[in-house]
């Protein structure tokens, strides 16, 4: 296979070096001059200083407990106590994923992966500090951090590529999903249905598969509408053109609502997964709008040349505009990819369990825990973050990428 | 596939070709008969139809009314010929056109693959040979953005030559170069000229055409004003257009 130019970014050119200040020569510099400067820098030290005697005394007095003696909910909602092995091992090879892509795509993923690096360590060493986590779960985030360092180690060598990379993440995702799902009722893995799925394991799932989904449908549904088909053409319009209009959360009520009644009764519809639609409907009609951009961005003089040289409509298409297109569009894609892990939340508004729908569940479920909900949304927003900070550095890595690279 | 009745050694065969661009009629009739082995050169004022003229022959363009016949092939709306012409007309681009995405030889290689079914290794093999051919197998696996303009437009002969054409068409493939660049590319077309290769070349480098075209062709207003072999054009041109349009460009 050919490797893929995603490479160690070749040199660039010398930049211009920062001009070396003192600290009260920077001062001087950003913070007092010109003299309305020094106003708004008087003005900003006061906000800080209010806004840290209110944080401080809270942080020393906040109810911790609301989230560690919950991390499990938080983590997994209803799973099963005695099947959680199976969300443990189940979800084992995503941070040796996550090495791996880090080792193969370097730099760019380097700060995703020891964002979540040392996300795992802190929270392997806050285990140690309290009983409330489980020995099970103190043992995951203390062995995550090494699979990672695995992955990135086989990463580093000649034998895996890109390709290789995606290939494994998808079938291990199936993997888990068949894992965490389970068989019939006698089996070793007794069914869990999805409404016992819950927290930052239903985030991630769906951020996950929503990304494997969304993206291929984007480009398929981009390349409809550019057909010439009529047929098409018309659908890809008609798809992308109602949904981009749609709020989410409208589709998220229509989908978990209404469309039950069109189902047959023998079924009982599977919640996550209607809620799963209705964040794939709405992310693929944007992804395929900037896919669309980008195959236009493609000059006509590629086609042309491909044309020239003999080949079919399909090998031009998928050969040579399809790839430029995807290139040129992987900020604008990583992009959307946040914005799918950040809309997983709305589904706590309809009663389900993910991170967001967790710590509503033990806000209002426990009557201990009522006025805790500071520091439980603190927490949850402070998990999403992570993540999505992660990922804003893969799309900054690109775009580095980009400017920096000769391809 | 059709017509094997036109003679064997006909290589391309126009009869009263027009074209429109909405209104604008830009090819006005142009019969042309261009023999195997030929070196045809094609110049002209911008806007003349010279780049639009070459660019039917492998139906980049759209005729309207007339006939092409290319190896013995009727241009019509009948895919299966259009793909036939287009794989055994080679076509270097003035912009060359190379595919940003894919290494210098994977260039090459590709059309060989996909349209000829070619094996990896043959394919490789090829566009190596065809890389030396315009004296730049070291730069196989650098990207083209890598390259200056001048081996880039190299590359993109190599390309072309790769599907082993019978025809190769070059659309002004030195204006958008440097000058210190042109003799390289110019270098490679005239050993190529000299190889036999049957040639339509638009361009207005007029050393090149004295050096290896059989035949000039000065195109003006969608029409061939006047035809001949470089002796009888550059020496003792009969037209006024033809004469005012040297007199600038010699």
């Amino acid at each position: 296979m050919a490797v893929e130019n995603m490479t160690e970014p070749k040199p660039m050119n010398e930049l211009r070096p920062e001009e070396k200040l003192s600290i009260a020569g920077w001062a001087q510099k950003n913070l007092f001059s010109p003299w309305y400067n020094s106003v708004l820098t008087a003005v900003g030290v006061i906000l800080v200083v209010m806004l840290l005697k209110e944080a401080v005394p809270f942080l020393i007095d906040a109810q911790w407990p609301a989230v560690t003696t919950n991390i499990q909910i938080l983590l997994v909602g209803q799973y099963p106590s005695e099947e959680l092995w199976r969300v443990g091992a189940g979800v084992l090879p995503m941070p040796f994923i996550v090495g791996l892509a880090w080792g193969v795509w370097g730099s760019m993923m380097r700060t995703f992966s020891v964002t979540l690096v040392v996300s795992a360590v802190l929270t392997a060493i806050s285990s140690l500090f309290g009983d409330s986590m489980s020995s099970g779960l103190a043992l995951w985030f203390t062995v995550s951090p090494f699979l990672v360092l695995l992955g990135y180690a086989v990463g580093r060598r000649d034998f895996i590529g890109p390709r290789q990379v995606l290939i494994i993440w998808f079938l291990f995702l199936l993997l888990t999903l068949f894992f965490l799902r389970g068989f019939g009722e006698d089996s070793a893995m007794p069914h869990v249905p999805t409404d016992r799925w819950g927290g930052l394991l239903v985030t991630i799932l769906i951020a996950q598969v929503g990304i494997a989904v969304v993206l291929p449908l984007g480009i398929v549904l981009a390349l409809a509408r550019q057909s010439n088909l009529w047929f098409f053409k018309g659908a890809a319009i008609a798809y992308i053109e109602v949904l981009r209009a749609t709020p989410l959360l409208a589709l998220l009520f229509l989908m978990l609502i209404v469309s039950p009644m069109f189902l047959p009764d023998v079924t009982t519809p599977d919640r996550l997964m209607l809620a799963f639609i209705a964040i794939v409907l709405n992310n693929s009609a944007y992804m395929a709008e900037n896919i669309r951009g980008g195959l236009q961005s493609v000059s006509r003089g590629q086609v042309e040349a491909a044309q020239a040289l003999g080949m079919r409509g399909s090998h031009v298409t998928l050969v040579i505009v399809l790839p430029q297109a995807i290139r040129a569009t992987i900020p604008a894609i990583v992009g959307q990819f946040i914005i799918l892990f950040k809309d997983t939340a709305v589904i706590a508004l309809v009663g389900l369990m993910d991170l967001l729908g967790a710590a509503y569940a033990i806000i209002l479920g426990q009557d201990a825990w009522r006025t805790a909900d500071p520091e439980v949304f603190l927490f949850v927003a402070a998990v999403y973050w992570i993540f999505t900070y992660g990922m804003s550095s893969v799309s900054a890595g690109v775009e580095k990428r980009m400017r920096t690279g000769a391809d | 596939m059709s017509a094997q009745s036109v003679e064997n050694e006909v290589m391309v065969q126009t009869t009263d070709v027009e074209k429109w661009f909405g209104s604008l009629h830009v090819l006005r009739g142009i019969s042309v008969t261009i023999k195997k082995g030929e070196v045809v050169v094609i110049f002209g004022p911008s806007g003349s139809g010279k780049s639009t003229f070459i660019r039917t022959l492998n139906r980049l363009e759209e005729h309207h009314k007339g006939e092409i016949i290319v190896d013995g092939t009727v241009l019509d709306n009948d895919v299966r010929n259009i793909e036939t012409v287009r794989s055994e007309i080679g076509m270097v681009f003035q912009q060359f056109n190379l595919f940003p995405h894919k290494t210098v030889i994977d260039n090459v290689a590709l059309a060989p693959k996909l349209v000829r079914k070619l094996s990896k290794v043959d394919a490789d093999e090829l566009a190596m040979n065809m890389l030396e051919l315009v004296k730049i197998p070291e730069q196989a696996h650098k990207f083209p953005g890598q390259l200056s303009g001048g081996q880039q437009q190299r590359v993109a002969i190599a390309r072309a030559l790769a599907m082993q054409p019978k025809i190769m068409m070059f659309d002004e493939p030195t204006s958008a170069l440097d000058p210190e660049m042109i003799a390289e590319v110019l270098d490679v077309m005239i050993d190529l000229a000299k190889s036999g290769m049957t040639m339509i070349v638009v361009t207005h480098e007029m050393g090149f055409a004295r050096e290896v075209a059989d035949r000039l062709m000065m195109f003006d207003e969608g029409l061939i004003v006047e035809e001949g072999t470089p002796d009888k054009m550059f020496d003792n041109p009969q037209h006024d257009r033809t004469k005012e349009f040297l007199s600038r460009v010699l």
